[in-house]
C-alpha cells in the first residue's frame, strides 16, 4: 500500500533507532557517565 | 399681431420642446423686449413685428438649447450619488478605517490561529529530520571515538529521523483541514462584501 508508506517507513525507522540506540546503550554497559567526553561542566572556570 | 398672440404663438412652439424653465426664460424676454420697443414710441404691432416671427424665434431657441445642451454633459443617473458616497466616505474614513484596520487585525490573528498548528508541526518535523541526518552523519566519527557512542548515534538518528517523516506526514495530512477551514474563512468574509455590495446597489 503507497498510501502509508511514510508511516511505515517512519514506523520502521523509530523501532530500527531504538533497537540500535539500546543496543549502543548496552554496549556502554548501561552507564550513562560512559558518554561523558569533559568531566568538567563547561561553566567551569578550571 | 398683437404681443398676446405672439406670447401665445411663442409658448405653443417652446412647450414640448425645451424646458419650462426656458419657456419662461424665453417668454420673459421677448415681452419685455416688446415692451421696450413700446416704450421707445413704437405701437405694439410694430414692436412684435421687430422682434420678429414667432416661428423663426422658437426654431433658434430650440436649436441653441439643443446645441448647449449637447455640449453640456447631462450627469448620468445615480452620479451625484456616487460622489455623494465617496465624499462621504472620505469625511468618515477616520471611523470606519479605525473599523476596518481592526477587522484585518482580527482577520490575521485569526489566520495566524488557524495556522499556528500546522506551522508547529512542520518546525518540529523539519527540526527532528535535519537532527536526525546530522546525528546519522556524526555517528561514523563517534563510531571510530567509541564505538558504543557510534551506535547510540545512529540509533538516535534513526529515531529522529523516523519521528520527522511521521510527523511530516500528519502535519501534510491535517494541513488539509486548516486549508479548508482558510477557504471556508476567506469565503465568509468575501460574502460579507457581497452581501454589503448587495445592499448599497
Amino acid at each position: 500500500m503507497r498510501k502509508y508508506l511514510v508511516v511505515k517507513v517512519a514506523t520502521v525507522l523509530i523501532a530500527a533507532g531504538v533497537i540500535i540506540s539500546a543496543l549502543g546503550f548496552a554496549m556502554s554497559g548501561f552507564d550513562t557517565d560512559n558518554y561523558r567526553q569533559y568531566n568538567s561542566r563547561w561553566y567551569y572556570m578550571n | 399681431m398683437k404681443r398676446s398672440e405672439f406670447t401665445i404663438r411663442l409658448r405653443a412652439g417652446l412647450e414640448g420642446n425645451v424646458p419650462a424653465s426656458e419657456v419662461a426664460r424665453q417668454l420673459e424676454y421677448y415681452n419685455e423686449m416688446i415692451l421696450d420697443l413700446m416704450e421707445e414710441g413704437n405701437t405694439e404691432e410694430e414692436a412684435v413685428a421687430k422682434v420678429g416671427d414667432p416661428n423663426e424665434i422658437v426654431f433658434e431657441a430650440v436649436d441653441n438649447y439643443s446645441a448647449g445642451a449637447a455640449a453640456m454633459p447631462m450627469p448620468q443617473q445615480g452620479e451625484g450619488r456616487r460622489w455623494l458616497v465617496i465624499m462621504l466616505l472620505i469625511i468618515g474614513s477616520p471611523i470606519w478605517g479605525s473599523f476596518l484596520i481592526a477587522a484585518l487585525g482580527i482577520l490575521f490573528a485569526a489566520e495566524v490561529v488557524l495556522w499556528c498548528i500546522p506551522f508547529t508541526g512542520l518546525v518540529t518535523s523539519g527540526g527532528f529530520g535535519i537532527g536526525g541526518l546530522w546525528a546519522l552523519f556524526a555517528s561514523f566519527p563517534a563510531f571510530i571515538h567509541a564505538p558504543f557512542m557510534g551506535v547510540t548515534e545512529l540509533g538516535i538518528g534513526l529515531l529522529c529521523i523516523g519521528i520527522g517523516l511521521l510527523g511530516g506526514w500528519i502535519t501534510y495530512k491535517i494541513s488539509a483541514w486548516f486549508l479548508r477551514a482558510h477557504l471556508a474563512l476567506m469565503s465568509w468574509v468575501a460574502s460579507q462584501f457581497r452581501r454589503g455590495k448587495a445592499a448599497f446597489n
